[in-house]
């Protein structure tokens, strides 16, 4: 140590001398005090937020699940109790909206993941410019729903869209217009636009698995081909698991592609659940079905996100 | 607080460059710590004298930790009353204690340079930016920090952290230091040379310091005085030496010493001369020296414990206790050897140099020389004494 | 979240050489020939939108198809200001996404605070509640949220637009564990020395978590920049409404103006673009927040 060790002055700060020493100025009780009141004031601006636009219309929905809308404006709406719960369930409307919805989420979720991994895998390898291909895999994450749904649908156009042209539907009606193809084409929008984000997750987990293994594998002498099925895809299932969820719930709040794409037709084939929630809260004032749809959709993604807590909660605590 | 609460010191100057003993005297009166059905500290009373080094030792776990945050203000006690100069201060807030922690972690926020790092309590204090410099320019280069002012923590070495955490408790000129295993990050060979520097440091600043560790080592070559700490229950407080000598109970004794002492637990039996008495051990029975015996005697034992120093055992063809040897230890000045007796029980025998080491495997006897013996209690494990 | 994503990949690519020099010439050929085939899939719709976007009309209909932009031409970009109000959108778009994203942020990371260093009263219960926002998105709760905004005469502004998002309860949980991962020995280091919680939030605990807030904020832009249900519902002039409710009116624009319609979408992606570029790293970081480790 050397020579000198600093004799400056006490820094005692703000201390003045004519406080009271001892029990200081708040005491115990006035610290804690102090504290639960600063901790709320963190929390109050969102605690805020939520009250208003989260728990309140929660309970609002149930409640107007309850109420009959009036057939003319100006009406008081009536008390009815679960009989529009039990009659908007077992409407056909209702349940083929949500066989719809049942379809595109089959339609969606599988064939994207399969896809993101595929490329994922394919762009997980050492080769030159390889930096070039992970951004083009990744670029559908900067086109909204809304650019995916217009650019497709400018492509889809039956006298002037390309993609008419090359599938042999230049004039007539049109793909979107297909009752057949409609859904499917709506789904193929989907997926080239949940594609980036695919890809980068998928692209994430392979990288999270540990160079040790495959190369333990190797040294097992099992093929390439193996070692992906037998060490990667395990690894990876967790965030495969994620992938599903998430593009579950997402196929379910799927309504920008609908809106632009197909307004819900032709003739009610692409009338998924929430286009037809919204069609009857904003297009026909129905608030009383709106209200019940939405309690439907909030118990489906309730459900769906419930599975994705429940492992994702496994995963933390017991998996790391 | 009042600036006339310092001890022993007049009053702050301005200027500063005074040398003014900051160093405030810590009370802890039957203070206790729960979490929940556990208890970390449990009714502990201790004074600690103003500009004194007290060492609180114990193994890991047994609540010093705890202790020290107690003191600091960063824990509220379950029961019990902290003091700071005389003035108890449960109800102050850490901040307004005026004590400074050194962390085992050291604590030094990554994200500032290391000159950003010293000033931080500084500039808590809104302390004037040429002031601040003076402080740190100071105590950095006491320190011998000053040319690693402009690098992150990433970037130096950890005996160098350990030097910056100790500058950002020094800087503030605390009554108080607290200090938290702060060698135990260091490699042995620093850890040795820092010892000398703190006790250096704490001869210089004259602040009271509260030193927690786990190393018995650190705490005898340090200390003014060391308190044990076993399970949050004070052991013992004293001097280095008597606590090495007249360990307060069979804790202290096996924890205290290095190698630590044995303990054996045995069979007193009469010797046959006379009303002498022995004590029957796992590997032999070894005659008890009579003022000991007196001991024995008195409190009518028919069994106790046994402690006898490593240094206090010697390899003796003559000797009454049989087992063999499982280990040697060469330190250079010294050996180590690890006997097991028959009873299956392990005893640790120091030899100075010189001394003739036996081989492993080897069977050996052994004897206390001089009787240096310590008793406990077998039941309470208190020491017994004349 | 982990820390150095794209330190990972190049190492890892390091790896791979050294395990397999150089593969067979065929191997190399047949994996760049299945990379660009993916490559041209993937971004030819990109790609046929900014060629278009330079086409005349006549041109993008004209059969066979123009697949490059020979003799390029601008005018569909400034069309797209005048004919379909991009300008206004762009900036209605730019001014509620900007103070989404700060408010969020912000609230988020006080609410994290909170959550991970101040005691406080039933702040598990509260904390659980900010979960619970997670499942209750605002596709739910349309009805009674446009009847508040009405009833709060917001009904066509950009409060409608900006306070129902003020809040995450995404960002609060991610803050949180962020957060946590500061060691308590600083927290207790912080209040010795004289900071209180204010303090230390702003002058330890985020600087300390610059990656998680960096992905945060990327993740939450690029949300309230592409929302499309909620600002469709409670706008009805342009002044107010954002980009994407614009590319709706474009696309509603007739056959003759398809190349209007492509540079518009350009246009509205392109902010994206940019951060895609830019923040490549935060913006893997906010995307895969919660799936790879959380
Ligand atoms: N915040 C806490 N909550 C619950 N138990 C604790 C907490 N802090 C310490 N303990 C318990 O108190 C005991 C003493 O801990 P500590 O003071 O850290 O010991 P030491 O520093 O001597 O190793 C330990 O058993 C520990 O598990
Ligand atoms: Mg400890």
């Amino acid at each position: 140590m050397a020579d000198r060790v600093p004799v400056s002055a006490p820094v005692s700060g703000d201390r003045t001398p004519g406080r009271p020493a001892g029990p200081g100025r708040f005491g115990r009780l006035g610290r804690s005090l102090r504290e639960a009141v600063l901790g709320y004031l963190f929390i109050l601006p969102a605690l805020a937020v939520f009250a208003v636009f989260v728990f309140y219309p929660l309970v609002k929905t149930v409640i107007l699940g309850f109420y009959r809308t009036p057939p003319f404006p100006n009406l008081p709406s009536r008390f009815v109790g679960l009989s529009q719960y039990r009659s908007v369930i077992s409407s056909t409307a209702f349940l083929e909206s949500l066989w719809r919805t049942v379809l595109f989420v089959v339609f969606t979720v599988p064939i994207g993941l399969v896809l993101g991994l595929g490329l994922a895998v394919l762009a997980n390898q050492r080769l030159g410019g390889i930096q070039i291909f992970r951004t083009i895999f990744s670029s559908t994450v900067a086109t909204s729903v809304a650019v995916a749904s217009v650019i497709f649908y400018t492509l889809l156009n039956p006298e002037v869209g390309l993609f008419s042209y090359w599938l042999g539907h230049q004039g007539g009606a049109g793909i979107l217009n297909n009752p057949t193809l409609a859904l499917p084409a709506v789904s193929v929008v989907t997926i080239w636009q949940n594609l980036g984000f695919t890809f980068i997750l998928m692209s994430a987990a392979l990288q999270g698995v540990p160079d040790e293994l495959l190369e333990a594998a190797r040294i097992d002498g099992s093929s390439q081909w193996h070692r992906f099925w037998r060490v990667t895809l395990p690894l990876l299932s967790p965030t495969v698991f994620f992938a599903v969820v998430v593009g579950t719930i997402g196929a379910f709040q799927a309504f920008g592609q609908i809106d632009l794409l197909t307004q819900g037709g032709p003739n009610n084939h692409t009338d998924v659940l929430i286009y037809y929630l919204y069609q009857q809260a904003f297009l026909f004032n129905d608030t009383g079905v709106a209200a019940v749809l939405s309690v439907v959709l909030f118990v489906i993604l309730l459900i769906l996100t419930f599975v994705q807590f429940r492992f994702f909660e496994r995963r933390v605590f017991y998996g790391r | 607080m009042t600036a006339s609460a310092v001890t022993g010191g007049p009053t702050v100057s301005p200027a500063g460059g005074l040398e003014l003993p900051r160093s405030a005297s810590v009370g802890l009166e039957g203070v206790t710590k729960r979490y929940g059905d556990a208890t970390a500290v449990d009714s502990l009373t201790l004074e600690i004298t103003a500009g004194e080094f007290l060492v609180l030792l114990g193994p890991s776990g047994c609540g010093k930790t705890t202790a020290l945050r107690l003191v600091a203000g960063l824990e509220e006690p379950t029961a019990g009353l902290i003091r700071i100069d005389g003035e108890v201060v449960n109800e102050l807030d850490a901040k307004d204690r005026d004590v400074a922690m050194v962390f085992q972690s050291y604590a030094l926020y990554p994200h500032l340079n290391v000159r950003r790092n010293i000033e931080f309590p500084l500039r808590a204090r809104h302390v004037a930016a040429e002031e601040r410099d003076r402080l740190v320019a100071e105590v950095s280069a006491s320190l011998r920090i000053g040319d690693l002012l402009d690098r992150r923590p990433a970037q130096i070495s950890g005996g160098q952290r350990q030097r910056v955490a100790l500058a950002r408790a020094i800087v503030r000129r605390p009554r108080v230091f607290l200090m938290d295993e702060p060698l135990s990050n260091l490699d042995a060979q620093l850890r040795t040379e820092m010892r000398a520097e703190l006790v250096e440091l704490h001869e210089r600043l004259g602040t009271t310091i509260l030193y927690v560790t786990h190393d018995q080592v650190e705490a005898m070559t340090m200390g003014d005085r060391i308190a044990i700490l076993y399970r949050g229950v004070l052991q013992q407080v004293g001097v280095p030496q008597e606590v090495h000598d007249r360990p307060a109970n069979a804790f202290v004794a096996g924890f205290i010493g290095s190698p630590p002492m044995n303990i054996l637990r045995g069979e007193l039996a009469a010797t046959g001369i006379a009303d002498g008495l022995q004590v029957v051990l796992p590997g032999g029975a070894v005659p008890l020296p009579e003022p000991l015996a007196a001991v024995a005697r008195r409190r009518g034992l028919t069994s106790l414990i046994v402690g006898v120093r490593p240094e206090h055992v010697a390899v003796d063809p003559a000797g009454t206790l049989s087992g063999s040897v499982t280990m040697v230890e060469a330190l250079g000045h010294e050996n180590h050897v690890a006997c097991r007796l028959e009873g299956g029980k392990l005893i640790m025998v120091r030899l100075a140099t010189g001394e003739p080491v036996p081989r492993p495997g080897e069977r050996v006897t052994l004897s206390f020389p001089g009787g240096r013996l310590q008793l406990f209690d077998p039941v309470t494990e208190e020491r017994l004494d004349g | 979240m982990d820390g150095e994503r794209s330190g990972d990949v190049e190492r890892r690519g390091d790896v791979e050489r050294r395990r397999r020099p150089v593969g067979p010439l065929v191997r190399r050929i047949l994996r760049y020939t299945l990379l660009v085939v993916a490559a041209v899939v993937v971004a030819f719709p990109i790609y046929i939108t900014v060629v278009n976007a330079l086409l005349s009309p006549q041109q993008i209909a004209a059969r066979p198809p123009t697949l490059f932009p020979v003799h390029p031409q601008w005018g569909a970009f400034r069309s797209a200001f005048t004919l379909g109000n991009l300008g206004i959108f762009l900036r209605n778009s730019l001014l509620v996404t900007v103070a989404i994203t700060v408010a969020e942020v912000a609230t988020s990371a006080l609410a994290g605070y909170a959550f991970a260093f101040i005691r406080f009263p039933f702040s598990r219960t509260v904390f659980v509640l900010f979960l619970a926002t997670l499942m209750i998105p605002m596709e739910v709760t349309l009805v009674p949220n446009r009847e508040t905004i009405v009833a709060l005469g917001w009904f066509n502004s950009f409060p409608a637009l900006i306070v129902p998002f003020l809040a995450s309860g995404f960002g609060t949980f991610l803050f949180r564990q962020s957060f946590r991962g500061v060691p308590r020995d600083l927290h207790d280091a912080a209040r010795l020395d004289g900071y209180g919680h204010w303090r230390f939030l702003t002058r330890v605990v985020l600087p300390l978590n610059r990656p998680a807030i960096g992905a945060f904020t990327v993740f939450a832009f690029l949300g309230a920049w592409n929302q499309y249900l909620w600002p469709l519902i409670v706008t009805e002039t342009n002044g107010v409404r954002t980009v994407q409710i614009g590319l709706r009116q474009l696309q509603a624009l007739s056959i003759n103006q398809t190349n209007v319609i492509f540079a518009g979408t350009v246009l509205a992606a392109l902010p994206i673009f940019v951060i895609l570029i830019v923040f490549q790293k935060q913006l893997v970081r906010g995307l895969t927040a919660g799936a790879v480790k959380g």
